[in-house]
């Protein structure tokens, strides 16, 4: 019998038989249909129309599509532009895991029914959980021209940029969300996880310094690296009769992102998030753990990470002489092609373009993160299953519940 | 006094309208929520539940879509359409007149598509109040909250976005040759994209007293083509009377693989 999981955003139904173990998870929403809508628009429609792809991860979506067509054109973007733009990403991070651990689903490891009972039961949690969404939102809404979607990122640069006293109130804004922030990580860094330890193959970027959240070449656990212009040979999806593709990475399930990105790079933490980190670990039999329920652990420590890219991001921007806006410079279009791949909340995003003389869209491919990871989902829910024969039906499906929504699947993205 | 039982359901949508909920400015936003609403998912077991409200963000392109809307009706006293996706369908117009062709491209020949047309959700059940914008504006939306605590449904903005620009003295875009929206659009977000330096793309929709022949006329002299014109009001504008009298054939696009 089919049912929908409770207390996660989009409408995923699983139809589970307690008695052979058999479990089928199904994303319901409707195929969306955005890389075949772009075609034969002009490229400075797609990053509006990108950002709509979902809100959770909208200013990933727009930054991306945005950056793949300036691949294309081979356009240089001022440092003062590029670091707005890792603002944006670091802020997108925060606000999509902020949403998923303290809004929708904090009912999993925090002893309430759900986040708004919160303001009765436990005012001070509740209070932090606020400040932190309402910090993020402003910071995006400073820094964008929004908080579900961004107005100002445009191809070549940004058609506004804040000014010096706004960069100063985001400034005192990120570190009154980080302060709630670490009081708040606690949920998460002394839960008691369910066991289920499963080799994985995580996959996420790479870079030679710091966390990665752009570059070139892609890292997976056990040790391969390959570049993004090879990421459609390594990464194949497969399409099914359902509106969400499954992709592969060697023939086999792999997962991407915070688990992964923590996984990976944990030695690379800012130092709050490491110091806090590294503390937690002792609890954890070993980490990574390759035990998927900790994807909320990952998340809370990477919203005290990002708060901590943001802060310094800001403070570089608040000191240096040469802050000011560029307006875009003119550039001409030519049949190009261009790709990217970024790291978005729930990981790896891939935005590739073919654009003609003209700047027209004449192909394009998106592959999302949620529908890369979906593959694992299913495999754990199999093993989870087979390890819990002997618990009653209830239990079972609280696990598995528990289980999709640590995965935080971005059901929009899945059906782009 | 009852807190009013209010019910979130996202049909065919990215769920931004929603999620304004969860993105109030102050705490005390949050307590005015909870002082007057009892706030209940759709995703959640709620059969046979009744509702004093129903938010419904997205628009409506399959059976299910269909099925769900007429649920939700059933069980709700008030219905509010939240956002463009089910105001006027939104960018999910796009796929409208093309779905094979886009279908095919997406996912190859094979593939069997639940998606019907993509329509606003006042097609198939009636609406008490639309509150448009792509997201909605959250001021917009804090107003139609307090006005629903109180058993009452706001007015529809009347002005359109270029009373707001020329109070923050925005550089207008037609004036520059450039296409914006602007003058046919509803302003429920205080001209937010021209303060930040981009053109209206009309999320909110069109005022009652807008002239869609005459804007048309002004794209034409800018140099804009029949289609490209087309492209620009659909998402917003295309299932309204004045458009698809101007425009009655659907736009056609060509992929070539």
């Amino acid at each position: 019998m089919e049912q929908l999981v409770s207390n996660t955003t989009g409408r995923i139904k699983i139809n589970i038989n307690f008695q052979t173990n058999q479990i089928k998870l199904i994303i319901d929403e409707n195929e969306q249909l955005f890389e075949g809508i772009f075609i034969n628009k002009h490229y400075t429609d797609i990053p509006y129309l990108a950002s709509r792809i979902c809100s959770n991860c909208s200013f990933s979506h727009n930054l991306a599509s945005i950056m793949a067509i300036e691949n294309a054109f081979q356009i240089k973007i001022n440092p003062i532009n590029k670091k707005l733009r890792e603002l944006i990403l670091y802020s997108q991070i925060v606000q999509s895991h902020t949403l998923h651990i303290y809004f929708f689903s904090i009912k999993d490891y925090f002893n309430t029914p759900d986040f708004l009972s919160l303001a009765q039961t436990n005012p001070e949690t509740f209070n932090d959980i606020v400040k932190l969404k309402t910090n993020i939102d402003y910071i995006l809404n400073i820094v964008s021209g929004g908080n579900i979607h961004p107005v100002t990122t445009t191809v070549g640069g940004f058609s506004k940029i804040p000014s010096i006293s706004n960069l100063k109130k985001m400034l005192l804004c990120s570190k009154d969300a980080l302060k709630s922030a670490k009081r708040l990580a606690k949920i998460y860094t002394c839960a008691n996880y369910p066991n289920l330890q499963k080799a994985t193959t995580y996959l996420s970027l790479t870079s030679q310094r710091g966390y990665p959240i752009i570059s070139d070449v892609i890292e997976s656990s056990s040790g391969e690296t390959f570049a993004t212009k090879n990421y459609t040979k390594k990464i194949i999806e497969h399409i099914t009769d359902s509106p969400v593709k499954n992709s592969y990475y060697k023939n086999k399930e792999f997962v991407t992102g915070a688990l992964a990105r923590l996984s990976l790079h944990a030695n690379r933490l800012a130092p709050q998030a490491k110091k806090i980190h590294l503390k937690s670990i002792n609890k954890f039999s070993s980490f990574p753990a390759y035990n998927s329920y900790h994807n909320y652990y990952a998340q809370s420590i990477e919203i005290i990470h990002f708060l901590e890219n943001i802060i310094d991001a800001l403070t570089q921007l608040s000191n240096t002489s040469n802050y000011k806006f560029y307006p875009i410079k003119s550039f001409k279009t030519r049949k190009s092609e261009g790709r990217i791949v970024i790291e978005s909340p729930r990981g790896l995003l891939y935005h590739y373009y073919q654009i003609d003389k003209d700047g027209i869209i004449k192909n394009c491919n998106i592959i999302d993160s949620s529908s890369q990871s979906l593959n694992n989902l299913e495999s754990d829910m199999k093993v989870l299953l087979d390890q819990t024969s002997k618990l009653d039906s209830t239990t079972r499906l609280e696990l598995i519940e528990m289980l999709i929504r640590a995965y935080d699947l971005c059901t929009d993205c899945c059906v782009h | 006094m009852d807190r009013k039982k209010l019910i979130i359901l996202n049909l065919s949508g990215c769920k931004g309208c929603q999620n304004q909920l969860f993105s109030l400015p102050k705490n005390s936003d949050y307590q005015y929520l909870l002082k007057y609403f009892d706030i209940f998912f759709f995703n959640n077991n709620v059969k046979n539940q009744s509702f004093d409200i129903a938010l419904i963000n997205g628009s409506a392109k399959t059976k299910r879509d269909i099925l769900l809307l007429k649920d939700i009706k059933k069980q709700s006293k008030i219905i509010i359409a939240l956002g463009s996706c089910a105001c006027s369908g939104g960018i999910k117009n796009l796929a409208n007149d093309n779905t094979k062709k886009l279908t095919n491209y997406v996912y190859g020949r094979k593939y069997q598509t639940k998606i019907t047309t993509n329509k606003p959700i006042d097609y198939y059940i009636t609406v008490d109040y639309h509150l448009s914008g792509c997201p909605i504006d959250i001021e917009s939306l804090k107003q139609l909250l307090a006005n629903l605590a109180h058993d009452k449904i706001p007015e529809e903005t009347i002005n359109n976005i270029c009373l707001n620009c020329k109070i923050n003295n925005n550089n207008c875009f037609l004036l520059q040759e450039k296409p914006c929206l602007g003058p046919i659009t509803k302003d429920n977000c205080h001209s937010l994209c021209p303060n930040n330096g981009v053109s209206c793309k009309g999320c909110a929709g069109q005022t009652t007293s807008a002239n869609l022949q005459a804007i048309i006329t002004t794209f034409k002299k800018q140099g804009k083509t029949k289609k490209e014109i087309k492209q620009i009001l659909y998402p917003f504008f295309g299932h309204t009377k004045d458009y698809k009298k101007i425009f009655p054939k659907p736009i056609k696009i060509i992929i070539k693989i």
